[in-house]
């Protein structure tokens, strides 16, 4: 229950976009006293905004529900998740792909390569199956919730569907990328009951 | 070890100190609407799938389907409008109008709430039958506010916006507003923001469309519908609708031009209400004037239905005391048990509660 109501709470990711979110929100003047690096709460005091720290895929649903007003999160995410939350501004960080990649060795070149009845691994189950759908694919996907790589190493999968940087990680796991299956970047959210009753705060933030 | 036999997900009991809560909220409501001359209406939960066909596509896509022992096709209501449109159409033909209703009653959704696993909730709402647009559409509005003053709650909005702007938007624009109305809808700035980019439109007619979601307040909304250009004249209903609006109702309703609904039937003004201790809207309405012929009985209307959980979530998170459960004055049977239960009774008829020990 929030305590304030005048009070502005932003949810920030962990990981990825953390460092990104810090800076975007310095250049807004925001920036947020920690005692602690455990700390989950933290505060601008001068600025009376309340920051909360939690996992990337938690964002949309503190938002959702209200509990923060405003959030951070990848555009991936927000596919995936689909929330019904406001997007406000691409803040053009962030920046990644999810991209459909294989082994290095195998014969596939892109996604209709891929044999019937075919595996493919990843975190982003509504967007694969979108994707295998949208390509007429015959393939079924298994969740996981991280290392997705290691699927096609061990045969768990033909296939897998992630996010990708800078391409590092594929290419130590003699892994390839075939198709870019979307682009993400991060992206601004709010509250929609929240927007309505701090439009002034919220739209000094997207000036 | 025995089993819970839990109740299936999205429902919930009400236990006694639970329901006194509830009935806070309902007979605060009920009160207003009887004080403004609405009846009560009930109507079936079984209700033929047809029906509900009849409504709003939306609703059916979420509604529980049931197969009868003939194989006919049967649903759960998944509002009361509808049913209430039928039941109009079918059984008050040349009655006198305007019909005043009220009504409380349960609805079920698979997702009752895109937010959370609810699948039946209690509606609480009116419908005004048989006015046209006008002073109809402010008596709703005005019940609404004093719905929410009753109850209590301190902090509250209505966002309020008609059918005719978009209409006519989609009229002058064409494709282009179709596509800016889904954006909106979806609740996507972003998109909206590309769209107008990435268009032929004129300098000014993006700088029209950047600014509708941008204004803020009641006569900036009025006064950016009458600077939009060609428009203006199409728009002179609408402007005098929502000057009336603003001129009785003040910054409690307020204007909202990129406001979007949720139900296809509308035809007139439409709102939500909201209020900053949930993170959704606690309930909406609308003028929907085509929705009864289409059970038969050409006749306008207009209405409203509010969700009481999260009315009462509202008061709890504002900190509202409720009235706990009085005790009952507690007698011993004794050797005469009709002696007792006279003693009973006689505080009974002064109203006071009073029972056995047992």
């Amino acid at each position: 229950m929030k305590t304030s109501r005048d009070e502005l709470t932003i949810a920030i990711p962990k990981g990825f976009l953390h460092d990104g979110s810090y800076k975007y929100l310095s250049s807004l003047g925001i920036n947020f006293e920690t005692e602690s690096s455990r700390d989950l709460l933290f505060y601008d005091k001068k600025n009376k905004i309340k920051g909360l720290l939690v996992r990337p895929s938690d964002v949309s649903v503190y938002v959702e529900h209200g509990s923060a007003d405003l959030g951070i999160v990848g555009s991936d995410l927000l596919m995936e998740q689909a929330p019904d939350v406001i997007k406000l501004k691409d803040l053009h960080f962030g920046k990644c792909k999810l991209v459909l990649a294989v082994k290095k060795d195998s014969m596939y070149r892109k996604s209709e390569d891929l044999p019937a009845n075919s595996k493919i691994a990843t975190k982003f189950t509504k967007l694969a199956n979108d994707f295998i759908h949208k390509k007429g694919l015959s393939a079924e996907v298994i969740k996981l919730y991280g290392s997705v790589e290691l699927a096609p190493i061990l045969s768990l999968s033909d296939a897998i569907i992630d996010l990708v940087a800078t391409g590092k990680t594929l290419k130590a796991n003699n892994l390839v990328s075939i198709e870019t299956i979307l682009e993400s970047s991060a992206i601004l959210v709010a509250n929609p009951v929240a927007f309505k009753f701090k439009k002034s705060i919220i739209s000094l933030m997207l000036d | 070890m025995k089993k819970f036999l839990r109740n299936p997900k999205g429902s919930r009991d009400w236990l006694p100190n639970e329901v006194i809560k509830q009935e806070f909220v309902r007979k605060s409501l009920v009160k207003v609407f009887e004080l403004w001359g609405y009846q009560p209406i009930q109507t079936p939960i079984l209700i033929n799938w047809d029906t509900l066909t009849h409504g709003s596509t939306k609703l059916s896509d979420i509604a529980f389907k049931l197969i009868g022992q003939q194989g006919d096709l049967l649903a759960l209501r998944a509002d009361l409008t509808t049913p209430i449109a039928r039941v109009t159409a079918e059984r008050l033909k040349g009655e006198k109008l305007p019909f005043r209703f009220y009504y409380v009653g349960k609805v079920f959704r698979y997702h009752a709430r895109k937010t959370t696993n609810e699948r039946e909730l209690y509606q609480v709402g009116i419908e005004l039958i048989g006015a046209k647009e006008g002073a109809s559409d402010l008596e709703c509005l005005k019940i609404l506010l004093e719905s929410f003053n009753k109850l209590g709650l301190k902090k509250y909005l209505v966002s309020i916006n008609h059918t005719d702007l978009w209409n006519e938007l989609f009229k002058y624009f064409g494709d282009i507003a179709i596509e800016l109305y889904k954006a909106l809808s979806k609740k996507d700035f972003i998109l909206f923001k590309s769209i107008i980019n990435k268009s032929s439109l004129s300098k000014s007619e993006k700088i029209f469309w950047n600014e509708l979601i941008k204004i803020k307040g009641n006569r900036g909304a009025i006064a950016h519908i009458k600077k939009s250009g060609g428009l203006k004249k199409r728009l002179s209903k609408v402007v005098s609708s929502f000057e009336k609006i603003n001129g009785l109702f003040g910054d409690n309703v307020q204007i909202d031009l990129s406001l979007t609904s949720d139900l296809d039937y509308y035809t007139g003004i439409y709102f939500e209400a909201i209020t900053p201790y949930v993170g959704r809207n606690l309930g909406s309405g609308g003028r929907y004037d085509q929705l009864i012929n289409n059970f038969g009985f050409n006749i306008p209307a207009i209405g409203f239905s509010l969700c009481l959980e999260d009315l009462l979530l509202a008061l709890e998170l504002q900190g509202k005391t409720f009235e706990g459960f009085k005790l009952p004055k507690l007698f011993s049977s004794g050797k005469n048990i009709k002696k007792t239960f006279d003693a009973i009774n006689k505080l009974h008829k002064k109203n006071k509660s009073a029972t056995l020990k047992l």
